[in-house]
Order: structure tokens, then sequence, then C-alpha cells
């Protein structure tokens, strides 16, 4: 029921001014965005007021300017809910890649330096999984022993080739006490021909530490040890870290891991055939029971004269020692000589 | 149907009218960014176009307000409209590029329907385009836009106007057996009840009523005769929701402690007095019961 007619207020609403013109289309438009002068804005306030016609114009005008607007605020905030782009992934991608490849490049480089001549020592280092470890310097070999003189100890730890599984292991005490045939078979496929009870050409190498202490390790016990372990044992002990062995033609040679040997008991006549080294000790053992003895790392030696019952010339296949100071020298007919202080005295 | 505004090309004797330097001064500033010099519009011509936008809207105003409204004219959308007026190709290009989708799109939401979007936007872009009057000249429908508000806003309004237009003549053109099919909506209205209508109350309103400002004015008509809706109000004054909501509020309880005051000075006591204003909420005459019921919106008396 309508019942407007008879409200005073509805009718006092409805009461309109239909004498005045209607504004145009551009003053509703500037009206409805707000850019009418103070004083026409009043004058189209009192015009709307009065005229429903003009009200309905803008009211429709109005609404279908913010479902416009409504629309192009969704489609802002729909592109604003979106996933943030990962720009930052394809760079990423290509970086990785790239030093995927350089690290190739680079361990290949490094392999193709190492020198097909280097020593037996030289392929036991490159076994290790490690490109941490020092590689053996591509030093000449008739380089002589002035150049050598002159480095520093510093420079040769730097060219250390064989890391040691610990620091108070002496490895050709262990070593020593295996013939080159079992070396050969045990499953690291170690091609150092240790020298033991060494034929005559084969050559021996070994490395000794400078440490003190001593209690020794077996060399099973150095294969079963982890890479990172032995590489950090390794570089403890690499420092003044002297490698012997005995050439082709049974001599004695001492070298700093610079690819340089130096003879050692240039005058000695007898084929040696063994090495031993605990700390700074080194024994060498050879034909005609030739036994020498050096406290200070090969630089004097003594030799030391075993006792013998029989009068016959032994030659010494087995040195073993278990601290500095007590060891056993046996020889290739099975005579065994024991010493407890350091080789002064033998039973 | 709305009346149109009279063509300001021929309605307004320009050289007739002058202005002052001042303005002139500013109508010239406003040239370079006005883009003319790409329509061909020279300085001269220029002049003359916001010259009589001035004239029309602000011929008796200060020199103040005559700046400001040069200030605030949409100088490059009039320019434009003008251009196209006079048939620049260059100016067409532009205009469709910027305008032509928008236009059918405003169509559509105005018509909500497709089709009769497209037949609204597509009468509007003939006439945008010009049609040959009586002495076969092609008069443009972009030459009564004057600059005050967006040519988009303009275009908008234009559209609604003509919807409306559209729509009231389509009802005049109602067959009778669609008026009897279609019932309720074109049912006479009940004949009027003889309630009778104490004049001291009608005098009490109008007296309360003639104190209120246009703005105010102006909301209660769109809030309690139109029944907008706050935002809607809103968004036609420019004022939010909330803001419009507070006006309201405050605009009643003032109007109904004053008509109460005229009310209690015209005779009545205190609790006839609560019933008439309780009677005039007008907002609540025309709904119905159901819809009362859903209680949607809380029953606002005046």
């Amino acid at each position: 029921m309508n019942c407007s007619e008879f409200n005073p207020l509805r009718q006092e609403l409805a009461r309109g001014r239909q004498d005045e013109p209607h504004p145009d289309s551009d003053v509703l438009t500037a009206f409805s965005e707000g850019a009418l002068l103070q004083g026409e804005r009043q004058q189209v306030l009192a015009h709307l007021s009065a005229c429903a016609d003009c009200r309905e114009v803008l009211s429709l005008a109005t609404t279908a300017a913010i479902d416009s607007a409504d629309d192009l605020k969704s489609f802002i905030l729909t592109r604003k809910s979106l996933p943030p782009r990962r720009a930052w992934l394809p760079w990423a991608s290509i970086t990785a890649s790239l030093l995927v490849v350089c690290t190739a490049v680079l361990v290949y480089q490094q392999k193709m330096a190492t020198p097909k001549s280097a020593t037996v020592a030289t392929k036991e280092a490159v076994q290790l999984p490690s490109p941490t470890i020092q590689q053996p310097p591509l030093l000449p070999q008739l380089k002589g022993p002035e150049s050598h003189s002159k480095m520093t100890n510093s420079q040769r730890s730097s060219q250390l080739q064989v890391p040691l599984p610990s620091q108070n292991m002496a490895v050709a005490n262990v070593i020593s006490e295996r013939p080159i045939e079992a070396a050969k078979k045990s499953d690291l496929g170690q091609q150092s021909s240790y020298q033991s009870s060494t034929p005559a050409g084969e050559i021996a190498t070994l490395a000794a530490t400078a440490q003190k202490t001593a209690p020794t390790k077996s060399f099973s016990a150095f294969v079963n040890d982890s890479p990172a372990r032995a590489l950090s044992n390794a570089s403890i002990a690499s420092a003044a870290r002297s490698h012997w062995r005995i050439n082709s033609l049974g001599q004695p040679e001492r070298s700093f891991g610079d690819g340089v040997w130096q003879a050692i008991l240039p005058h000695e006549q007898s084929r040696m055939r063994v090495v031993s080294v605990f700390d700074n000790e080194v024994w060498i053992g050879g034909d005609s029971s030739r036994l020498y003895h050096s406290t200070d790392n090969g630089a004097t030696w003594n030799l030391i004269t075993l006792p013998d019952n029989d009068g016959r010339e032994h030659s010494i296949a087995h040195i073993h020692f278990q601290t500095a100071q007590s060891g056993t020298v046996e020889s290739d007919d099975g005579t065994v000589w024991i010493t407890s202080d350091g080789g002064r005295t033998w039973e | 149907m709305l009346p149109c505004p009279p063509n300001p090309a021929t309605s307004v004797p320009v050289e007739d009218r002058g202005l002052g330097s001042a303005v002139s001064d500013a109508i010239a500033q406003r040239y370079s960014e006005s883009g003319a010099e790409s329509y061909g519009i020279t300085p001269q011509d220029f002049q003359q176009i916001v010259t009589a936008v001035v004239i029309r809207y602000a011929a008796d105003a200060s020199v103040a307000e005559q700046l400001e409204l040069v200030a605030t004219l949409r100088i490059g959308e009039l320019i434009l409209a003008r251009a196209c007026t006079e048939g620049n190709e260059h100016a067409w290009n532009v205009f469709l590029v910027r305008f032509r989708a928008s236009l059918y799109e405003m169509a559509y939401r105005i018509a909500k329907d497709e089709a009769t979007g497209r037949e609204l936007a597509d009468g509007l872009y003939a006439e945008l385009y010009g049609i040959p009057n009586r002495e076969g000249r092609r008069v443009s429908k972009l030459n009564y836009y004057m600059g005050r508000g967006s040519l988009e806003g303009w275009l908008r309004t234009v559209l609604t106007q003509q919807h409306i237009n559209r729509c009231r003549s389509h009802a005049k053109d109602v067959s009778l057996d669609e008026q009897d099919e279609a019932g309720v909506s074109f049912a006479a209205s009940f004949p009027a009840e003889t309630a009778e209508t104490d004049d001291r109350v009608s005098i009490a309103i109008a007296q309360t009523l003639a104190d209120v400002t246009s703005e105010e004015r102006f909301l209660l008509v769109s809030y309690y005769l139109d029944q907008r809706t706050l935002a809607n109000i809103g968004h036609q004054i420019g004022m939010h929701e909330s803001t419009v909501s507070r006006k309201m509020e405050k605009l009643t309880k003032e109007l109904r402690r004053r008509s109460r005051k005229r009310l209690q000075d015209a005779g009545f006591n205190s609790r006839r007095c609560d019933e008439l204003l309780q009677e005039l909420d007008v907002r609540d005459l025309n709904v119905h019961v159901t819809e009362n019921l859903r209680q949607e919106r809380p029953v606002e008396t005046f």
C-alpha cells in the first residue's frame, strides 16, 4: 500500500523545485568526481535533493563506475595474490652449473698435472679421495740437493706426497713385516713395494714422522681410517717428514717429498735390504750383517755390530721396533736379535 | 526524457564576453599540456575553446573562481573532444584507442544486458561521430563535452541518461495486454486513504526540513525516498560509507529533536509527539511485512 501521500515528511522531502534547469552531463560527472567549484556543488546538491531524475542518473552512473573500479581492484588483488615469481631461480641454476663445471675442470687439470714418473708413493696419495691433498710438485728430477736445502720446512711439508695415517705411526716398522707379495695382494692394490725381504732391484719407500710419541698403528688400521681423518693426520704430520727407500742398486736414499732422492751411506758397498723408521730413529739393514742406526733422522749414522756366534754373515730381512728402544732384527735365515736399549745391546 | 543542454558552440557568444587578462594568461599557459598542437589547433582556437567553457560556467564568478575553473578543467580531453568534433583523424584514432572499449564496457554495465548494452553503445557512438542536422552539417555529441569532469565519466553519464530515457520510452510503449499480463507492476494504485493529517504536524516538519542544508537534504531524500544504500550515497557525494552513516545518524537525531520541539510548541504532549514521530518512519512505509520481519535492516525511526 502506498501511503506516501499521507506522510508529511515524505511529502515534504519529495517536494521539489522543478523550475530549475537540470545540470548537464558534464556538471553531473564533475559533481561525482568532486571537480566542481564550491558554489556549483551547493547548487547541484540543491537540485539533486529536489530532482529524482538527476539523482537516478547520478546513482546509476556512479554504480557503473564503482563496478568498473571493483573489477580493476579485484584484478590487481588477484595479481598480488599470485605467488611471487622466483626470478632468482634461473640465475641460481646457471651459477650452480658453472660451479660444477669449474670444479670438474680443476679436478681434471690437477689429475693431468700429476707426473707419470712420480714415485710410487704419489700414487698412493692420489688414491685418497680428497681434493685438498697437495700434489707433488713438478720439480725436475735432476734438481740438486742445494735447492732442496734452501727450502724451508713449510715448503717441504707442502710438497709431501704421502700423507701419514697417524702422526704417531711408523709405517716402515709395520711394512717391514710384510713381504712385497703380500702387499701386492692387499685389497687396496697398493703398488708401493715396501721393502722388507725385498729382492734386489725393488724400490722401497718409507715415510717417517718427526713426532716423538709412540703408539704404533698397524697398516690395516690406517686403511680402515676414514679418508678425512687420514688427511687430517697427514697434514699434521707433514712437517719435516722424510721418505726413505732402497734403490735398485741396494743403496738407501732419503727424500723430503720434493722428488729429489739423496743417497745415504754412499760408501757402503753391501746391498741394503730393509729400512725401519721410528720417529727420528732410522734403522737400515742389509747383506753382510750390516745394520746402520741413526738417531737424528739420517744426519749421522752408526754401524751396529750384531753379535754372531757362528761367524756367518747374515742378510738382514726384517727390522721391527715397538718403541724407540726395543725392537727386533731378523735375518733371512731366521736369526733374531732383540734389543731393549736402542741397539746398544743385543740378545 | 531528460532535457539536453543547449549547444554551447551556438548559444554562447564568446566574442561578446571577454575574460580578464589573468584568466586569459592562465588559459594560454595550459596550451602546451593540452596536446592541441598535435591536433592542429592553434593557440587562438585553444583560447576560444577554453574561454567558451569559462564563460558558460563561471561568467559571473570572481576571477579567483575562474582561475580555479581553468586549473581544474580536463584540458587534454576537452581539446581531444573538440578535435574529434572537427573531424581530426588523429584525434579520432586517439579517442578510439582510449575510449571505444571502455564505452562498450560501460554500456554493458549500465544496461546489465549485452544486447541492450551494445545497442546503447552503438547509438551513442553514432551520436559521437555526428548526426547531420537540418542544414546537413554533421554535429557531434562530443561538442557538448566541456571538460569539467573526465571524458570517460561524461560518456558514462550520457550512457546512463540515454539508458533511462530508453527505458522510460519503452515503458510507454507497453501494450495493454502486456500491462494486464504484467499484473502487479502495472496495477493501478489503491485509492488514497482518507487519513486525516494534522496541519500542525506538516507545518512542523516543513519548518524543520527548511533549516537543513542542501547536502543534508540530499542525504535524506537519497536514503529515505530513493532508498539508496549508504555506500551508493557516499560514492555519489565523494564520502565514505561510514561518514555518511555518521552524518545520517547525527542528522536524524537533530531533526527528531527539532520536530519534537516544534510539535510540543504546537500543543502536542510528549506521548503524542512520540507517536507522531514513530509514524514518520518514511522508509518503513512501503516495505512489505515479510521483508520487515527479516530484520535485515533495523527499523530506523526518524
